[in-house]
């Protein structure tokens, strides 16, 4: 049968959504799977403490575990005093009105508007997580869509048998919810707006067809490519023609240059680039955000990165500091610039508006994740006893999530980040061990003791610093140190070609993390990402107001 | 052009009051300035929006009347610097406009062949470096601001290789340097213009104001009758996404895992994923509420991924975890919708 338009349009289409859109390779789904699964371990260790029910199996292996790790048995009762405290903070979820069409849900709700049950005179936004009677999907509250309730959520393994239930009955959703803030960072898309030196001129319609009409076709497929991978680089290509259908749109007018915004960008502050500094140029940071010059795991940019440089400077996109939130959010100065800061983690080098503004995106170093999950514990702390402290919570969990990707750890767009995210998205039960209790066992085990190491890190910080505060900062940048030391010891982990490869064919790409040595190493750092959550978040309930 | 040429047109925009670019267009390349003379002039300062709306209005009539395109934008961008930092002295704001320019024309002439990878990168390091060393050094950046004829960020008062190419990398003296071969450069460069030459998107008019789009739920999927098509197959059906303007077609993209019915059979592989994408034009129904998408059996030929999927439900891989997501011309995207676990439906999916 011939193709016929249709076809060849959702061919075409199939490019266009498999675009790699590096700058922000959110894998929100796994943010909040792996906080829920954080909490999760919590919740075992203070039932395991107070003698409550929970599988034998697990019960058995962490038995096991505090024979031969005599310090557990304080970190479980640490965990039972964690985890009341947790489920007692202020949900802060808005009201999302959203219909939900599910069969199974509109008869539970008896309608199609989800059912709260919420006591009289409380809203949504303030009521405690536990009495939270439905768990929510990251796609909850923004914007049109199916109602995000995770109708067939369950814990993890052998997990259910810590939070046994069933939806909208029994269960315990401070894990995901708390998982749906570890995810919200990626939805902050005031974070970086940027602006198009020279979007407007080019918007002119005499020039707009001066240029449509000189394109060569190399010029036409990197549009073609710009438009749909970056949109403010439409600048190139004002006329884009696609063959099939011969439908044609003048996109550019309808961009607003000097504020642009969008979720693709908001990434752009989710590295900490752990490899040794070189001297020259000076760094931002003694550990830098991402700087698209020296990305890799060798500083060395991959063919992604150079697509991203080149069309971020054929469109002259720069960070528009007057309206972006992350250069005032995430420089983080605690004291002074450059120098050690309260945390006793070394302060970024303060940067006037215009040394943000002059460079374009891929010349500028841009702020380190270190600092946003500083940014977000702050805030959490400054806000306690408010619906903002779960929200805020979430950057340092959402910042050690991302520090246990390799490629987040070394500043990458490329080498294989986003077939990595996706895979790991794809394959995490199976990382998790959900499908077995011996593999749900093996993996909750592993995440305690390791957990009980990144808890000691946490405690033998406050010892030497007198304090009771986390130390986010260090937290953050350890475990990303972590992560590209167990990485460069895999190097097939760091796919130069992976990522240009997921442009056309995103299955292939992926695929090829689809073998045992890279399940190996994902299933190790997402165990101590999982871990280190599960530290922190014990951790900074201890923390006074 | 040189940049003698753009310093001059940076005196029309200093003499100010309205005197475009293009205005100055013909002003003789000869004629002598004073280095005070060539400053570029930040617009009236309403902000920083306000200046560079100015400075783009002013490039667009200059590229209008003529001027090419690459003078324009060089001009922009040493407006530009002045906008975002107005106090920037006339030489700094000249050495930031120029790189920023430069490293636009390089990532142009990438795309369209005239520049290899490996001069591309070497280029754009060039640039970073001399910007970084030229920054601390204020005799050399005004220097540059007096003549810099080849345009390679080295003053022509120290310039021993006055006629560099544009764009090309060169040592302290001015002069070219070599840029080694390099096979994985070489092997890179195929690679990427590969990507780029067959990359495509869509757009299409009519959704220029379309609403957010809707997740599209995944129903459930099975074998079923295609009776638009007369075949058989395998349907999916989806809850439908409306609510887009009259034309603004949606597609839906949906992604299948395939899980093996029988764990450690060496036959099949664990796990099979597949990603494909249907047009609303392509809905087996005429329903309000849900379209079905049909993978009809036998011998037709369907495009690689169908084919996978296809081939996937007839080697009995009877259960599948499936999501969806929507897309449109306006190059919007719906988040995708959570991922359901099926078998099929026992009593089929026909459309």
């Amino acid at each position: 049968m011939p193709r016929g338009p249709s076809r060849v349009l959702a061919l075409v289409l199939a490019g266009l959504l498999a675009l790699p859109l590096p700058a922000h390779a959110h894998n929100e789904p796994v943010h909040q799977a792996m906080t829920d699964f954080a909490y999760h371990v919590l919740l075992a260790g203070e039932r395991f403490s107070q003698g409550r029910s929970m599988s034998a199996r697990l019960r058995s292996a962490l038995s096991s575990l505090e024979k031969t790790n005599p310090g557990l048995t304080a970190f479980f009762a640490d965990a039972a005093a964690a985890a009341p405290k947790l489920r007692v903070l202020q949900s802060g979820l808005p009201l999302d009105p959203t219909p939900c069409i599910s069969p199974a849900l509109v008869a539970l709700f008896g309608g199609p508007v989800p059912d709260w049950q919420l006591p009289s005179g409380t809203s949504l936004e303030s009521v405690r997580m536990r009495s939270l009677r439905l768990p929510v999907t990251v796609h909850y509250g923004h914007g049109p869509a199916v109602c995000a309730i995770a109708e067939t959520y369950a814990p993890s393994g052998e997990l259910k048998s810590v939070n046994p239930g069933s939806l909208a009955l029994t269960r315990d959703y401070t894990g995901m919810t708390l998982g749906y803030w570890a995810a919200a960072p990626d939805k902050e898309t005031q974070d970086w707006v940027l602006r198009s030196t020279t979007l407007e001129a080019l918007q002119n319609p005499v020039v707009l067809g001066a240029i449509g009409a000189s394109v060569t076709a190399a010029v036409s497929a990197v549009c073609v490519l710009a438009c749909g991978f970056f949109p403010p680089a439409c600048v190139a290509c004002p006329f884009v023609a696609v063959g099939a259908g011969g439908i044609v749109i003048d996109e550019i007018a309808s961009i607003e240059a000097d504020s642009l915004e969008s979720q693709d960008y908001v990434g752009f502050g989710h590295f900490v680039d752990m490899k040794a500094t070189p001297a020259s140029p000076a760094p931002f940071d003694t550990k830098p955000g991402k700087f698209m010059e020296r990305a890799g795991p060798g500083g060395v940019p991959d063919t992604t990165e150079d697509l991203v440089t080149l069309l971020l400077d054929i469109g002259g996109i720069h960070v528009n500091h007057a309206e972006a939130q992350a250069p005032k959010n995430y420089q983080t100065i605690l004291g002074t610039s450059g120098a050690i800061g309260s945390d006793f983690h070394r302060n970024s080098t303060a940067r006037s508006p215009s040394a943000w503004e002059s460079p374009t995106i891929p010349h500028l170093q841009l702020t380190a994740v270190d600092n946003l999950a500083m940014f977000g514990y702050q805030e959490a702390k400054a806000n306690k006893g408010t619906p903002l402290e779960a929200k805020r919570l979430g950057w340092p969990l959402h910042a050690i999530g991302d520090a246990s990707v390799p490629m987040h750890a070394v500043g990458a767009s490329g080498y294989g980040h986003r077939p990595y995210e996706d895979s790991v998205e794809m394959v995490f039960d199976n990382l998790v061990g959900s499908g077995s209790t011996a593999a749900s066992v093996s993996a909750i085990t592993q995440v305690v003791l390791r957990a009980f190491k990144w808890r000691k890190f946490i405690q033998d910080w406050r010892a030497l610093h007198g304090t009771t505060e986390v130390p986010v900062r260090d937290l953050v940048t350890a475990v990303a140190e972590n992560t590209r030391v167990k990485a460069n010891a895999a190097p097939a982990v760091f796919k130069a070609s992976a990522s240009i490869v997921y442009i056309v064919d995103e299955d292939g790409a992926t695929a090829a993390y689809d073998n045992p040595a890279m399940a190996a190493i994902q299933r190790d750092l997402l165990l101590e990402g999982i871990a280190a959550e599960v530290a922190f978040l014990l951790s900074v309930t201890e923390v006074a107001p | 052009m040189t940049r003698r040429m753009v310093a001059l047109t940076a005196v029309s925009c200093a003499l100010g009051a309205g005197l475009s670019l293009a205005q100055t267009a013909s002003a003789p390349a000869e004629q002598p300035a004073s280095a005070a003379s060539r400053a570029p002039t930040a617009p009236a300062r309403t902000g920083a929006d306000a200046c560079l709306a100015q400075a783009r209005s002013r490039a667009a009539d200059a590229f209008q009347k003529h001027r090419s395109q690459e003078q324009a934008r060089l001009q922009l961008e040493i407006d530009a610097a002045l906008c975002v930092d107005p106090t920037l002295s006339p030489a700094s704001a000249n050495l930031v406009g120029t790189v920023n320019a430069d490293l636009a024309r390089l990532a142009r002439d990438f795309v369209v062949g005239t520049r290899s990878l490996a001069a591309y990168r070497a280029g754009r390091a060039d640039r970073q470096k001399k910007l970084a060393a030229l920054l601390g050094d204020p005799a050399q950046r005004d220097a540059l601001l007096r003549g810099d004829e080849d345009g390679d960020l080295v003053p022509d008062s120290i310039d021993k290789c006055p006629k560099t190419p544009a764009g090309a990398p060169t040592d302290a003296r001015g002069c070219p340097v070599r840029i080694p071969p390099s096979a994985t450069t070489e092997r890179e460069e195929r690679e990427l213009r590969a990507t780029l030459a067959g990359a495509r998107t869509l757009f299409n008019a009519s959704c220029k104001d379309a609403p957010p789009l809707a997740i599209p739920a995944p129903l459930q999927w099975g074998r079923g009758q295609q009776t638009k098509t007369g075949q058989t197959g395998f349907n999916l059906a989806i809850a439908k996404v409306g609510g887009q303007p009259p034309g603004c077609e949606v597609f839906y993209e949906i992604q299948l895992r395939f899980i093996d019915p029988n764990p450690g059979n060496p036959a099949l592989p664990p796990a099979k994923i597949v990603t494909m994408v249907f047009s609303a034009s392509e809905d087996l129904l005429s329903d309000p509420a849900r379209v079905i998408f049909g993978l009809p059996v036998g011998a037709m030929v369907l495009s690689p991924a169908r084919n996978v999927a296809r081939e996937a439900f007839l080697r009995e891989y009877f259960r599948a975890s499936w999501r969806v997501r929507a897309v449109n011309g306006a190059n919007q995207v719906s988040p995708w919708s959570p991922f359901i676990t099926q078998g099929p439906a026992s009593a089929g999916v026909p459309a």
